[in-house]
């Protein structure tokens, strides 16, 4: 165990110093498993295991949802969806606020990735909503928070990690992630609500569209609602495995994004070139994280820590507290996705003889993420919001996104009080 | 990747520029390998699907074919983001260390990728020889697993040999004096 904690340790110093995560991992759990094992069987089990992670069919889910958010984003959707998401709530007080996280939830589901929703969303809706006298505390926390919304809306690249580091059914987790995602984004409307309420002055009342307005604008954005109603209707109704839903969803989107003429042939090959990279820097974490985590049950760490948690009588409840508590702390510092392949081999170990649903844990895993994706100080969203509008303070967006953090913070509580939530759609998978 | 651009003591334009036609190359055909693969686990999954539920007669053996290719994506773009240094970091002391810190900083890190890279590399390449000696192959298409292992581990070097070019850039910049002094 003591070896276990001292190799936590060095991973978390080598990341800190700024090797990439995957290889502090990869070099941490292969030398301490020979530490133990000596390093014939040590190299034998790293070259085995990176072998059969790489060639694996069932993983090609990953490139490929990745594949479909690129095309999407290539297919320059977010205007669209943030025109249509208007149109219906811009003549309501901060009804531009509402419409980007409207459009945020309508582009997280496709795009799978909340650093790129927030990205994308925060040059379509900053400026229109600067221009309409919208405070930059609103403006931007509402952009950066609504951003989030892209890990748990499936398909969720979060969730897909997940499920591939704890072996768990992905379909069942998308879908899963469906009901906390729509209360996540009812709870960041409900912190709109009450900063216009408090604040009138900071979120102006816009412009009402006719009916005629809206059904048009509607209509240039069936795409989106097209596949994702086939995703996950298929994975849903049990027609398609995650890996059919993904290939159906990334051709889906080369149809839809050459049908508005958004892809050239050389557009072509940056998406896949873009999907291939972010592939690439995922299995090499994914390497580091299954050797590290190979090392730790060598070591006999999560053993040892069921057996103490099982010897205190400690709840599941209280177990999931401390988890909090340790990402609270470790989301200061880290990005969501290395929390995450850090801990969670870890965690789910420790969990799971608990008897706490592995896939509710996937999705409470996520939303931690989320929320330590606009905490401070590490809050990847609020950042990307700063290096896209550099003229804002980052102290601005911070205090903006302070209501929608306490909302986020509301969903967690309901999610870990009221597990059966997420799991409200899922027995109807089987 | 990108050809290297030239900092500090670096080679003369000469070498430079054969260099960078080797690496603009070995980035070309990284590139391709990388399309054409994602490609055909798009195409190959997609037409499974339209077979397996349209004419119940599903694509003989595309459970492997897409492993294969999935590596091949995996290992293509492992030295392209190697290279370009892409790599996913946590970096919390970004910008917080002098110039002198920042450099042993690099060299840190370049070396233990270095490792790490030349590592996996050399036991891919001898685990696919041992895949050849067994002669293990896939269960339907009978496809070596060896030489899969084999291009695995040959792309890994191919990483190793980027950070390396990547070292010696770093290491060269150390070798300017002025460079030195400045720093310090």
């Amino acid at each position: 165990m003591t070896l276990a904690l001292i190799g936590f340790a060095i991973v978390l110093l080598l990341a800190f110093y700024g090797v990439p995560l995957g290889f502090s991992m990869l070099a941490v759990g292969v030398t301490l498993f020979a530490w133990i094992r000596g390093w014939e069987p040590a190299l034998f089990m790293m070259a085995q295991t990176i072998y059969d992670l790489a060639a694996n069919d069932g993983l090609s889910v990953l490139p490929l949802f990745i594949l479909m958010g690129t095309f999407i984003y290539k297919a320059e959707m977010a205007e669209d969806l943030y025109d249509s998401a208007y149109s219906f709530l811009g003549h309501l007080k901060g009804g531009l606020a509402y419409a980007t996280i409207m459009a945020s939830a309508g582009f997280a589901a496709i795009s799978g990735s909340s650093i790129a929703t927030a990205a994308t969303m925060t040059r379509v809706a900053m400026p229109p909503m600067r221009r309409r006298g919208y405070a930059d505390t609103l403006a931007s926390g509402c952009v950066s928070s609504a951003g989030t919304l892209g890990a748990l809306i499936p398909p969720s690249v979060p969730l897909l990690i997940y499920g591939i580091l704890t072996q768990q059914d992905i379909g069942a987790l998308f879908i899963a992630g469906i009901v906390p995602g729509i209360l996540l984004g009812l709870m960041f409307m409900v912190a709109v609500r009450w900063t216009v309420f408090r604040y009138p002055e900071r979120g102006p009342v816009g412009d009402r569209s006719s009916w005629s307005v809206r059904i048009r604008l509607l209509g240039r954005v069936w795409g989106v609602l097209a596949i994702f109603l086939l995703v996950m209707g298929g994975l849903y109704g049990g027609f398609f495995t995650a890996t059919e839903a993904a290939s159906i969803g990334a051709g889906g989107s080369l149809l839809f994004a050459i049908s508005r003429k958004k892809l050239s042939f050389r557009t072509y090959v940056e998406s896949l070139l873009e999907a291939s990279k972010m592939t690439g820097m995922i299995f090499t974490i994914l390497f580091g994280g299954k050797l590290f985590a190979n090392f730790i049950v060598l070591s006999g760490l999560t053993n040892t820590m069921v057996t103490w948690i099982q010897a205190q009588h400690f709840t599941g409840l209280e177990v999931i507290l401390v988890i909090v508590l340790i990402y609270v702390l470790l989301g200061s510092v880290m990005e969501g996705l290395s929390m995450m392949m850090l801990t969670v081999p870890i965690f789910a170990a420790i969990v799971e003889p608990l008897g706490i649903n592995m896939i509710w844990f996937g999705v409470f895993v996520v939303l931690m993420m989320e929320i330590g994706l606009i905490h401070p100080p590490m809050g990847m969203n609020i950042f990307m919001v700063k290096t896209i509008m550099p003229e804002l303070q980052l102290r601005t967006i911070f205090v903006g996104s302070l209501p929608f953090l306490a909302t986020a913070v509301v969903t967690l509580m309901i999610l870990i009080l009221f597990p059966g939530l997420a799991l409200l759609l899922v027995p109807k998978l089987g | 990747m990108s050809p290297a651009r030239p900092e500090g003591g670096l080679p003369g334009p000469e070498r430079s520029m054969d260099k960078g036609a080797a690496v603009s190359m070995a980035n070309k055909v990284l590139v391709f390998l990388c399309v054409v693969s994602l490609s055909f686990i798009m195409g190959l999954t997609f037409c499974d699907v339209f077979m397996r539920y349209w004419f119940a007669r599903p694509i003989t053996g595309s459970a492997e074919m897409i492993s294969f290719a999935i590596a091949i994506v995996v290992f293509s773009s492992f030295p392209l983001v190697t290279a370009t240094e892409q790599h996913i970091t946590v970096s919390i002391l970004h910008g917080r260390l002098g110039a002198k810190g920042a450099w042993i900083q690099r060299l840190v890190i370049l070396l233990i990728s270095l490792l790490c890279c030349a590592t996996i590399g050399r036991q891919l390449l001898l685990s696919g020889h041992m895949l050849l000696q067994d002669k293990q192959y896939t269960m339907v298409l009978h496809l070596p697993q060896g030489y899969l292992s084999y291009f695995m581990g040959t792309l890994s070097c191919v990483a190793a040999l980027a950070v390396l070019f990547l070292l010696v850039l770093h290491l060269g910049l150390c070798a300017n004096p002025g460079a030195g002094r400045s720093a310090t």
